[in-house]
């Protein structure tokens, strides 16, 4: 395949969508130090070359660009920091927490390091055991080691106490009430007075870091006195209780309660000293005090004063500029590719221009959202479940071997941390290497493996190949602008799969369908978690995996609620705006082997889908009998029409397809007691419909409800049903002319 | 859809009727033998490496969380045959294992 990356250099971009006339940061890492060649090219179609697949472009030239790319370390892991400017600890001090561990690593964990002249750094190892090193320009010189100082997870109180007359520093943690310490002489004293503390990792640069903490951290506190474990301890269960610390010789006291919705950790003490959060640990967290009476920060906020920390959180690899290719402020609007082209390997970046002004009255809406969640997507190297759906060997690509080389790029949405625990946050600033041309899945069925980013590819190849002219508008830009992104448009298109959305940018699809706007869904399982964006976390999203659905991990009973804006997560259905809703189907179920043609219903008769047919449809033909995704239209993740969720009363099935292999599973929300019925052909709940109704605005929705449309769409076979059913859609639905609705109920 | 049937259950004839068709239409006991198959923990588990995207493959093996590939020394030219292989391969485990339990 043309451009195809073989991650020699790998890069990432600032954002993924930009205006003309911006400049794209470019991000780089090369496997070695060499100059790099970077060219600018119009992604124009990704199109089927016998079995294979192959892009076509078109160079932009006069942008081309010279670099240099070097090696790029990523710190992974998150932490907290905070600069105790001006604070002398020369006397001795008093640090206190909670922690609860979770996974520790052979070589440990940094838990809380303190470079105060002489450091201080904490370790937590395996079977409980904690060591305290007291270093001197990087060198250890005195080392307490406390055996069972922490249980697997379970809540520990710990104060570390510096009295500098003694020259002693005591390590002491209490668990299930009962207390351990561990003492070592400091041979110099803290003199410093502007000082570092960090939680959650040890030591300022590689040689002194270990990987970082993996667990809850709770009120962290700091006084500028030396105090007996009982008294500390005191202390510390007031702060966490109340929220408000003894003040006598505070220095600072972290609510981690506070403020849970930015990178802040604020510090109620005298001198705010507020931390910062680095690489976003999951907030919004149960604390130890958490016993199930509230399930919302909101209602309690002393029982989520807690931050769960991991070290595989990464939500900025904060590599320096490689490049800034400015766009030119005449380029028209599209997708592009960045070659990223050098003596060690080749990368390729797409990224989204979107015109300086719309001339067109079609927007393809870009899944930003869902292309984000499934960014370094890792469950085929570390799930047990792909290669049982895939009903096939997993087959590799180099961004896979990539990925499994390189953790330090990342988890995806689907991923769980090393504890086991669920991956809330993912960001764009770090190589997302699914986010290629080349990138094929065990999810893209059986044929070319295309999938998300790939597959929604094949429609913007159409559109292109029709010699149609469209926008491109991103999730993103409905998020921030809301409808008004989608002012001068009178139809909008998606990909294959547009599963993810914000309040926001849902609110922006209604909006513009209640306005008379029309919308081709070309996908499946659209519109169904809902996420949470930020304008602190740049280029990220949020998502809790609530209660219920398809989920490759569960949220923890009470932590259903978004950090970022306090909202109830989870599926858009289990907040009130089930997907047939807003588009007259909704996800019912998913196989990843083999997709099926649909099959026509006497509905295709009715003269108000006569512009659909040209009155040629016979009910009992099939549509779509061929596709790259599986080799039929109806298949991978497929959704139907269900009247008691939402989809109109006058909404026209046209066609389904519900003869399907028994890698097809009915969703878990479907089913309240498991049965063996939830397969196949074996439940009538389990069939892609494909849905047209008009709304009462004069506008209409024609959706697809199947991932394989795209697949079908971007067969180049000259017979092409589904291209021909789409052509016919997208002419009537970009014709001003309004729809209008029956006079009747149909369903 | 019509549920093929098959008589002999056996692992010699599940074998064989896997390699005759990997991709086809399979029988209810040979189901139940590739959901559990398919279902192991990813470590350890066979997989194909691209060498050339739709033309060419080779073996290979996860590792734990954050360590590469292990790429082995077996490449083809054709996905069945991939499957045959690798199905061989399991089998032997399978039977293996058999055997040590039976022991």
């Amino acid at each position: 395949v043309r451009l195809a990356p073989d991650f020699g250099i790998v890069g990432y971009t600032d954002r993924w969508a930009y205006r003309p006339g911006d400049d794209v940061q470019l991000h780089l890492s090369a496997r070695v130090a060499g100059d790099v060649a970077i060219r600018l090219h119009r992604f124009r179609e990704l199109i089927s070359v016998g079995p294979e697949v192959e892009i076509i472009t078109e160079r932009v030239e006069g942008i081309d660009l010279a670099c240099r790319a070097e090696p790029q370390r990523t710190v992974i892991g998150s932490w907290f920091e905070a600069g105790l400017r001006d604070v002398n600890l020369s006397g001795g001090f008093t640090l206190a927490f909670f922690a609860l561990a979770t996974t520790v690593q052979p070589e440990g964990n940094g838990l809380c390091w303190l470079n105060a002249g002489t450091g201080l750094s904490l370790i937590v190892h395996k079977d409980g055991v904690l060591s305290l090193q007291v270093l001197h320009e990087g060198e250890a010189c005195a080392t307490a080691r406390l055996s069972g100082g922490f249980r697997p997870g379970e809540w520990s109180a710990v104060a570390i106490s510096y009295d500098a007359e003694a020259r002693q520093v005591d390590l002491t943690t209490e668990t299930q009430g009962r207390a351990r310490r561990a003492s070592c002489a400091v041979p110099r004293v803290f003199e410093t007075r502007n000082a570092t503390l960090m939680l959650a990792r040890t030591g300022c640069n590689a040689a002194e870091q270990l990987p970082m903490f993996n667990g809850k951290l709770e009120s962290p506190a700091l006084w500028n006195v030396p105090l007996p474990p009982e008294k500390a301890f005191a202390r510390l269960s007031a702060f966490a209780e109340t929220g408000a610390a003894e003040s006598d010789r505070l220095v600072g006291a972290w609510d981690f309660s506070r403020r849970i919705d930015s990178a802040v950790a604020e510090d109620t003490g005298p001198f705010g000293l507020h931390g910062t959060l680095f690489n976003i640990p999951t907030r919004a967290v149960k604390g130890r005090q958490w016993d199930g009476n509230e399930q919302s920060f909101r209602h309690a906020p002393r029982d989520y004063a807690a931050i769960h920390f991991h070290q595989d959180d990464l939500a900025d690899a904060c590599w320096p500029v490689s490049a800034r290719l400015c766009l030119p402020k005449d380029l028209n609007g599209g997708l592009y590719l960045i070659e990223v082209n050098g003596e060690c390997g080749c990368d390729t970046l797409p990224v989204i221009v979107r015109p300086s002004r719309s001339k067109t009255s079609l927007a393809f809406v870009a899944s930003t959202f869902t292309w984000l969640a499934y960014a370094n997507d890792r469950c085929l190297l570390h799930g047990n479940n792909p290669e049982m759906f895939g009903n096939r060997l997993l087959v590799l690509t180099a961004g896979d071997c990539e990925l499994a080389a390189h953790p330090e790029y990342g988890l995806s949405l689907y991923d769980t941390h090393l504890d086991g625990s669920g991956v809330c946050y993912a960001g764009r600033r770090r190589p997302c290497l699914t986010l290629r041309h080349t990138q094929r899945a065990w999810q893209g069925g059986v044929g070319s493996g295309l999938w998300n980013f790939s597959a929604d590819l094949l429609v913007m190849s159409w559109l292109n190949r029709q010699g149609i002219s469209y926008d491109i508008v991103t999730d993103d830009d409905l998020d921030r602008e809301g409808s008004t992104a989608l002012a001068s448009h009178l139809c909008l298109m998606t990909g294959s799969h547009p599963e993810y959305h914000s309040a926001r940018s849902h609110d922006a699809l209604a909006a513009f369908l209640a306005r008379g706007g029309r919308l081709l869904y070309l996908g499946g399982n659209g519109f169904y978690w809902r996420i949470a964006t930020h304008p602190d976390f740049p280029e990220t999203i949020e998502l809790r995996r609530a209660e219920d659905g398809n989920r490759s991990w569960a949220s923890e009973p009470g932590e259903y609620y978004h950090a970022f804006d306090g909202a109830y997560g989870g599926l858009w259905r289990r907040n009130g705006r089930p997907p047939q809703s807003l588009v007259g189907v909704g996800y019912t179920g998913q196989g990843f082997y083999k997709s099926e043609p649909y099959r026509l219903r006497p509905e295709v008769t009715d003269p108000r889908v006569a512009f659909l047919f040209d009155n040629r449809a016979k009910p009992g033909t099939t549509l779509g009998n061929f596709g790259l995704s599986g080799g039929g239209a109806a298949g991978i993740e497929i959704d139907r029409a269900d009247p008691s969720l939402g989809t109109p009363d006058h909404a026209l099935v046209l066609a389904t397809a519900d003869q399907l292999d028994d890698s097809y599973i009915l969703a878990n929300e479907e089913v309240l007691v498991n049965r063996p019925t939830v397969v196949g052909d074996m439940s009538s709940l389990l069939r892609a419909d494909l849905v047209f109704y008009e709304t009462p605005s004069g506008g209409a929705v024609l959706s697809t409800g199947s991932v394989a449309w795209a697949g079908s769409l971007g067969d180049l076979r000259p017979d092409n049903d589904v291209a021909q059913l789409t052509q016919r859609a997208l002419r009537r639905f970009l014709d001003p002319e309004p729809f209008t609705m029956p006079g009747r109920s149909v369903f | 859809m019509p549920e093929k049937t098959q008589a002999d259950s056996s692992l010699p004839a599940l074998m064989q009727e896997f390699c005759e068709a990997p991709f086809g239409e399979h029988s209810h006991a040979l189901r139940r033998l590739m959901l559990g198959i398919r279902s192991s923990p990813a470590c350890g588990k066979y997989v194909l490496v691209e060498v050339e995207p739709f033309r060419r493959w080779r073996l290979g093996r996860l590792r734990d969380r954050g360590q590469p590939v292990e790429l082995l020394d077996t490449y083809f030219d054709d996905l069945e045959e991939a499957e045959r292989f690798v199905f061989r391969l399991r089998c032997g485990d399978l039977q293996e294992s058999r055997r040590e339990v039976g022991a």
